[in-house]
């Protein structure tokens, strides 16, 4: 039986006491642990910030890029080799601002990595500034002001883009957290899953306590249908885009053919270069 | 008159072994396409070839010209002025009439109103004779099929073999449908047929110069495509951009066959990430840009040098800076693939500076990737990338596929994090381990890292791998990147590089081989072995290159010294050289 402390590898986290990230980092473990996926299959990719650091914590394969293009790294790797579990994760400056652009492509291209943005609201790494999802009239020392702009709306833009699995979770329910995941992991085609994941250094306002407040959740309607696109649309719209739980899901698109090309061979026989140099004519 | 009676009339003193057409119309008018099948005809005829592009960045209207060259001998560029003008615009006629030699010929077509130079015309001799182009394609076919006409008109002055135009012309369209052949032979028909009433022009009687069809005609890119399959590419990530796109295109046709795909990305960012990532994994990957692309790919490689992932990029050099001109032709983002990027990451590059060199070099690319574990950038540019030539053969038994160092996974010890990817070695290169192999866990980051891949600590040695990653190229230095074509028979010596190589030969022949030449095929690190003997040697050395500021002789000097010694020639009109600019500085110098 897979436990979860076998996908950890005991490297202290660079964390803030409290952080949400924490919950996001054990979650995914016990997920990990849940589908026995065997640690040299596992792997996670991450971009740069504090969320960015969690692929350094995991007992698995871990690829720790440049800022925002996580996406862009996982979606080759599941191409070469499409016997891997290939987990992205990132925060919210990662995805959605300066790789807002293959957010938006991943998820048309639907290849099957799992996308985690731990979205903590605000930018804790460069000690504070604003992000994208960050609220009007939000404070910090690039916007001291106040933000003027309306915050982003990933789970709309994801539905906008043609998301076939949309998932949003909270660190602070974490078993929730881990069901998420794990569905996630399963959906075949690009799943992203959008944690709210608090900052307790920076983020004054959008604490685990304004989240219990104001998070509903798509259980608290039995008639709501994840697989219906309309309802995933407006239950975003309705509730500001605080909810948790699957949102949306779309099982019925035909997938492109997966494959893997770390099984393709290498060198081509003297009768297939005749052949290719003729097709020069 | 009869193709054999004109034959019968011109053999003898007025047969040419060479010729050199250029044809020019409205873009959308298939311009391009006359320019090839009349290069095709020409390599079936058993001549060398050349083609070069003149076009703008629209689609359509603007004014496109090809020139295409066949010639006994392969001469790697076009001469400096036309036999044949064949004009399908007015504005063909305006720009490029000039450009013929003494006694030349001016063909344009009939519905046109002739707009030449009148003094130019008496004073060179200039020969024209109009054409019915547009009133032939009118009665025998549609508008579309002009390109077509032109090919027959084309080859009929030139008194070719109408069935050898015709095979071209199937050849061309039989993927298209039997109607669409039957169609254009036709039109071809019509052309071939005319009754010219006053061909006094005639005199271009192009012979089969033997019996052998010289290959197929290809550009510069195809080869870099074939060469990167043939290398067991199996993987390009990228984003369409002039002139590097017929990478991707031919990639696109053939990579599914292999088990291989193309992926175009939303931008350049994605592109180098995703060669980065299915490189990581295993397998060998590219991707094809130009200046602005190679802009917005310098973290990417940052990220690949640091994390000592393969990728191989070709950065098909365009002219200036931002937009710039992006049909146009420019080695300037020299420094920039030599020095580019934030902090200091090693790289290599390589220049091909034949058409033959695009697929050798492009192999080599990917075995010196993987053998090094940096990123190798090929650095063609637009003339190199885009010229037409024909290849007779291409050596099957020249082709080796070297991985490098690879760690096989029985070698791999118990797996919990503690796979010293990066051990530094003696020669400073670590066994790779792919994702999927047992035991081989381990971490991968841009952040500067121990040996086991993870990020240093405050209190570790801040220098982390520098020096490991720094020095791993040193070898290279003693390579011979070098190629020299004539090496101490005088004492100055002229290097190409890329496309400039070609038409510095073709000056140094006509100047009866006064000065020595060769071309500069590794970039980075440079061969400063071989340079500083060759320095030591010459008493000049010219360093042949189309920017303004002389970036690779500059590089030299910084890297080897020998400041008296070097030697500029420069061009940066957006068209390569002539030959006789380059004869003008071998001139000044002997």
């Amino acid at each position: 039986m897979a436990k979860y402390q076998d996908y950890g590898n005991g490297i202290e986290p660079t964390w803030c006491k409290g952080c949400g990230d924490f919950s996001v980092l054990r979650s995914l473990q016990v997920a990990a642990a849940e589908l026995k996926i065997p640690q040299e299959n596992l792997m996670v990719v991450s971009g740069i910030g504090c969320s960015g650091r969690i692929s350094g914590y995991m007992n698995a394969y871990s690829f720790h890029g440049v800022h925002g293009r996580a996406l862009p790294i996982a979606q080759g790797i599941k191409l070469a080799n499409k016997d891997l579990t290939v987990v992205a994760a990132g925060g919210d400056g990662d995805g959605f601002a300066i790789g807002a652009g293959h957010f938006i492509h991943s998820t048309k291209r639907d290849i099957d990595v799992t996308y985690i943005v731990m979205n903590n609201q605000i930018y804790g790494l460069t000690k504070g500034h604003t992000s994208p999802v960050s609220d009007q009239g939000f404070k910090t020392p690039s916007t001291p002001h106040g933000n003027e702009d309306l915050p982003l709306q990933p789970g709309l833009l994801s539905l906008a883009a043609g998301a076939t699995f949309l998932a949003q979770g909270f660190s602070g329910y974490q078993e929730e957290l881990v069901e998420l995941i794990r569905k996630g992991i399963e959906h075949k085609g690009f799943s992203f899953i959008n944690i709210f994941s608090p900052c307790i250094t920076f983020n004054k306002t959008n604490t685990y306590q304004w989240f219990r407040k104001y998070l509903t959740s798509v259980s608290e309607d039995k008639e709501y249908n994840r697989e219906n696109y309309q309802e995933a649309m407006a239950i975003l719209q309705e509730t500001n885009g605080l909810v948790t739980g699957v949102i949306y899901e779309n099982n019925d698109r035909e997938k492109k053919k997966e494959v893997s090309m770390k099984e393709s061979p290498v060198a081509l026989n003297r009768e297939e270069f005749q052949k290719l140099f003729a097709r020069l004519y | 008159m009869k193709l054999a009676k004109v034959r019968n009339y011109i053999r003898g003193d007025r047969m040419n072994r060479e010729i050199q057409v250029l044809i020019g119309g409205t873009q959308g008018d298939g311009i391009l396409a006359t320019g090839v099948y009349y290069l095709q005809v020409l390599s079936r005829m058993g001549y060398h070839v050349y083609g070069k592009r003149h076009f703008t960045s629209r689609i359509k209207g603007g004014n496109s010209a090809v020139i295409a060259y066949g010639s006994v001998d392969k001469k790697g560029c076009p001469k400096d002025d036309m036999d044949i003008v064949m004009a399908l615009d007015e504005e063909t006629m305006e720009i490029y009439t000039k450009k013929l030699r003494k006694r030349g010929l001016l063909l344009y077509d009939e519905a046109l109103e002739l707009k030449v130079d009148a003094e130019f015309i008496q004073e060179m001799e200039i020969e024209i004779i109009s054409l019915p182009i547009t009133k032939v394609v009118k009665e025998k076919g549609k508008m579309i099929m002009k390109n077509v006409c032109a090919l027959g008109f084309l080859t009929r002055v030139t008194v070719i073999e109408p069935e050898l135009v015709e095979s071209v012309i199937v050849n061309a369209f039989k993927d298209k449908g039997e109607e669409i052949v039957r169609k254009n032979k036709k039109v071809l028909q019509g052309a071939v047929d005319y009754n010219f009433t006053s061909l006094k022009g005639v005199n271009y009687l192009i012979e089969p110069v033997t019996e052998k069809d010289r290959g197929p005609v290809v550009v510069g890119n195809d080869l870099i495509g074939l060469g990167a399959l043939m290398a067991g590419c199996r993987f390009m990530a990228a984003y369409p951009i002039t002139p590097s796109s017929e990478i991707m295109q031919y990639l696109s046709q053939h990579l599914p066959r292999y088990g291989g795909k193309v992926v175009q990305t939303e931008d350049e960012l994605a592109a180098i990430n995703m060669i980065i990532g299915c490189s990581y994994a295993g397998v060998r990957s590219m991707t094809s840009t130009s200046g602005p692309g190679i802009s917005l790919m310098m973290e990417g490689l940052g990220l690949a040098s640091m994390a000592e992932v393969p990728v191989v990029v070709v950065d098909a050099q365009r002219k200036g800076p931002s937009t710039g001109l992006p049909t146009k032709h420019e080695q300037s983002d020299v420094n920039t693939l030599y020095y580019g990027g934030h902090g200091e990451f090693p790289r290599i590059v390589l220049a091909p500076a034949t058409i033959e060199d695009c697929f050798y070099d492009t192999i080599e690319a990917f075995n010196l990737a993987e053998e090094y574990q940096c990123p190798v950038i090929i650095m063609s540019d637009s003339l190199r990338s885009l010229s037409y030539e024909n290849i007779e053969d291409l050596d099957f038994d020249q082709i080796t596929i070297n991985r490098g160092k690879l760690a096989m996974e029985e070698d791999l010890e118990d797996g919990r994090v503690n796979t010293k990817r990066y051990k530094d070695t003696e020669e400073h290169i670590s066994k790779r381990v792919f994702p999927g192999m047992k035991n081989g866990l381990h971490h991968t980051t841009g952040l500067e890292h121990d040996e086991y891949g993870f990020p240093i600590r405050p209190k570790d040695d801040q220098r982390g791998l520098t020096e490991k990653r720094m020095n791993k190229l040193d070898p290279l230095e003693h390579h011979k990147g070098i190629r020299m074509y004539q090496e101490k028979a005088n004492k100055i010596l002229f290097l190409g590089y890329g496309s400039t190589f070609g038409v510095l030969q073709q000056a140094v022949k006509k100047m009866d081989r006064v000065v020595d030449y060769g071309a500069i095929k590794q970039i980075k690190p440079l061969p400063t072995v071989q340079l500083k003997k060759l320095l030591d040697h010459y008493d000049t050395v010219v360093i042949v290159e189309n920017n303004y500021t002389a970036q690779l002789r500059k590089i030299i000097q910084s890297e080897i010294g020998y400041h008296h010694k070097l030697d500029s020639l420069l061009s940066y009109n957006g068209d390569g050289f002539l030959i006789e600019e380059i004869k003008d500085k071998i001139k000044e110098l002997i």
